[in-house]
């Protein structure tokens, strides 16, 4: 067998061209299929990994994956704005153990700005059991204090104590619209979480609203989003997230100073939560959804299955495309191998043996094309991890390839042999009846 | 004329028929016998049946009837697997011309026969492969290109490798099938001295076939095969 082996791949090395190419071919589409896999995975990781510990997700009457979408990821805008008093009303639950209330719609520089309370750093969880840790400095406490994600920091180049201004709606562009008159202090940077937060900028509820109560005393203020209502800065509930046709009266500062965009909730027990969710949605005083974040990516998954497939069945006949090419480089090269086949014949060489010489080529050449495909995989999701996060902030580690991923090789490999028979059983078949002299 | 089978011959055939599948018959021979040790020349024109001939003292191809005697054994009631077995120990061959496999070094087809087949290994006894390798390169003269590429090498030079590799382990049978034809005379006549005194120290029976007349001086036994072969005649077809 070794030196069947041998000769396999001495032989594959004296055609490099047509041996090389067939690698290519089929790494390029194991890289294809393996790379679907891994970011299908690496997404779902991602996604899942970013809001662990949180039971519910509430919000604003709406569709759950908009609002899971808008609150936690950043992706889209919320579905509407909560009451601060409602949000009040549901904290003294008694199934509910914590809350973390969310106000979404500002932005700096490209970045999300979250108002928030200190309990979003203590009840936040991401992948296994991670809880948000600081670099440098400390919570939000004051209505000028601000605490960056780690990449807002590094990509900005913010340190402790550097002034922010804060601009209104999710897409402002720097300077335009930024809330000049209540600029933040930055008093703490996140370490890297790998999540969605890495990109956000945190300041509490109060700040938000000193923000936009000194935007609107300011009255039509200098660098103003262009249509914005002069002197009613809307609230909290951003423009971008309401409704077109929800205009809030200019006196809902007064009264009401607040509104949410969500919160988020942990409960006591896992039974506790799926009541509360029914509760909520059944909330008569407020029209209300709740999601639990699982359940709602699982819907997500479930939306996105047609086109993984899609990819999944493109990646299979891009494999079997790499396999025929395979084939026709193997059988082309018979003619000129008859008489090879009879020297072998000549020295001893059964019949079996220029079969297992000939899935021996066909199984190394599928075997380098698997090996250099699970290789470009996972240097190409290595080299573009960062412009993938930078492009749709998802991110996808690194991983060998898992138990899917094995199955799928597997079942190349086998068939990358059973390709081989098929030009093994030509050559069989041709050297029995050579004999000794091929008819050339 | 004797139809008996006489032991110990190298060679001992039959009422020896062969077609190709249904087609007609390419061989008839009623009794060809070639005595161990000997060197015997067979005579015989392109299409003839030389080829199929020694495809079948080989094993390769399957005698349709008759018996087939190879160093006592009989041909027609082993297997397919065990005349490939009996080849690799007990035949060695030079075919025409692209006698070797063109990825390997010359070192590498010589050294073929023994790797693929352990008793043919076995037959070197406590000699290495190294050894005999070196050894029967050194007797034709190719110790110098053994490490070059079966392709970097002239047809002479092949021819010389590949009957060094028919040589290796001294087998028993040595059928050379035209060796020299592609080689002109100066060559043509120092490869047949280098394998005639290969050929007796191996102590083997060389089988040498060819369509040139002119060589049949330098055998002890000299046959024609047209005049054997009752299926080549005009009238027998």
């Amino acid at each position: 067998m070794n030196v069947l082996l041998a000769l396999a791949w001495r032989s594959l090395r004296n055609r490099p061209v047509t041996s090389l190419l067939t690698v290519v071919a089929v790494a390029l589409s194991i890289t294809l299929l393996l790379g679907v896999e891994q970011a299908r995975r690496g997404m779902r990781e991602s996604f899942t990994g970013t809001i662990k510990g949180t039971d519910l997700v509430v919000g604003a009457r709406g569709g759950t994956l908009q609002l899971l979408l808008g609150a936690v990821f950043g992706i889209g805008s919320p579905t509407g704005s909560v009451p601060y008093e409602v949000y009040e009303q549901w904290t003294k639950h008694p199934a509910i153990r914590w809350t973390v209330p969310l106000a979404i719609g500002d932005s700096h520089r490209g970045y999300r700005v979250l108002g928030t309370t200190p309990a979003l750093f203590e009840h936040w969880r991401y992948r296994s059991s991670g809880t948000l840790t600081f670099a440098q400095g400390r919570v939000i406490a004051t209505p000028g204090d601000v605490v960056l994600g780690s990449e807002v920091a590094s990509k900005l180049g913010y340190r402790m104590g550097d002034a922010v201004t804060v601009g209104h709606g999710l897409n402002a562009v720097a300077g335009l619209g930024d809330h000049e008159a209540h600029p933040f202090t930055v008093v703490g940077i996140l370490n890297q979480t790998f999540t969605p937060l890495d990109r956000a900028l945190f300041v509490t509820l109060d700040g938000i609203e000193a923000m936009h109560e000194s935007g609107s005393a300011a009255g039509g203020l200098p660098g103003a989003m262009p249509g914005a209502m002069p002197g009613a800065e809307p609230p909290p509930a951003l423009p971008g997230a309401s409704p077109p046709a929800y205009t809030p009266p200019a006196n809902i500062f007064e009264d009401q100073p607040r509104a949410l965009s969500a919160f988020l909730v942990g409960t006591k027990t896992r039974y506790e939560t799926l009541r509360l969710q029914r509760e909520i949605n059944q909330f008569k005083a407020e029209p209300l959804t709740a999601v639990i974040p699982g359940v709602t990516l699982g819907e997500l998954w479930r939306t996105l299955g047609t086109v993984e497939g899609g990819l999944r069945l493109v990646g299979a006949l891009t494999i079997i495309v790499g396999l025929i090419g395979m084939l026709v480089a193997l059988y082309s090269s018979l003619e000129a191998r008859r008489r090879e086949m009879a020297v072998l014949r000549a020295v001893g060489a059964r019949p079996a043996m220029i079969v297992s010489l000939l899935v021996l080529e066909s199984g190394l050449l599928t075997l380098l094309g698997c090996a250099v495909g699970v290789a470009l995989t996972m240097g190409g999701f290595a080299l573009g991890q960062g412009l993938i996060e930078a492009r749709t902030g998802v991110h996808i580690a690194v991983q060998p390839p898992g138990a899917l991923e094995w199955i799928y090789i597997g079942v190349v490999l086998g068939a990358g042999v059973l390709v081989g028979l098929v030009p093994a059983w030509r050559a069989y078949r041709s050297s029995l009846a050579d004999g000794l002299s091929p008819r050339l | 004329m004797s139809t008996a089978v006489l032991p110990g011959a190298a060679i001992s055939i039959n009422a020896l028929q062969f077609s190709y599948g249904s087609g007609p018959r390419v061989l008839d021979i009623s009794s060809l016998v070639i005595e161990r040790g000997s060197r015997v020349f067979l005579h015989g024109p392109s299409g003839c049946g030389k080829t199929t001939l020694l495809g079948i003292l080989a094993g390769v191809l399957h005698a349709t009837n008759g018996s087939v005697r190879v160093l006592d054994r009989d041909l027609n009631s082993m297997s397919g697997g065990q005349r490939d077995a009996f080849r690799a120990e007990h035949v060695g061959y030079v075919f025409q011309q692209f006698n070797l496999i063109p990825y390997l070094s010359a070192y590498d087809n010589i050294a073929l026969p023994c790797r693929l087949d352990a008793r043919r290994r076995a037959r070197l006894g406590t000699v290495s492969l190294d050894a005999a390798i070196h050894d029967v390169a050194a007797q034709l003269d190719i110790t110098a290109l053994l490490h070059q590429s079966a392709t970097a090498l002239s047809v002479g030079q092949q021819q010389r490798v590949a009957a060094a590799r028919a040589l290796l382990a001294s087998p028993e049978l040595v059928i050379c099938d035209e060796p020299t034809s592609s080689l002109d005379t100066d060559r043509r006549d120092a490869f047949l001295a280098l394998l005639a005194s290969s050929v007796s120290r191996a102590n083997a029976t060389l089988l040498f076939v060819s369509h040139d007349a002119s060589l049949g001086d330098r055998f002890d036994v000299q046959l024609s095969l047209p005049a054997l072969n009752r299926a080549a005649r005009p009238d027998a077809a």
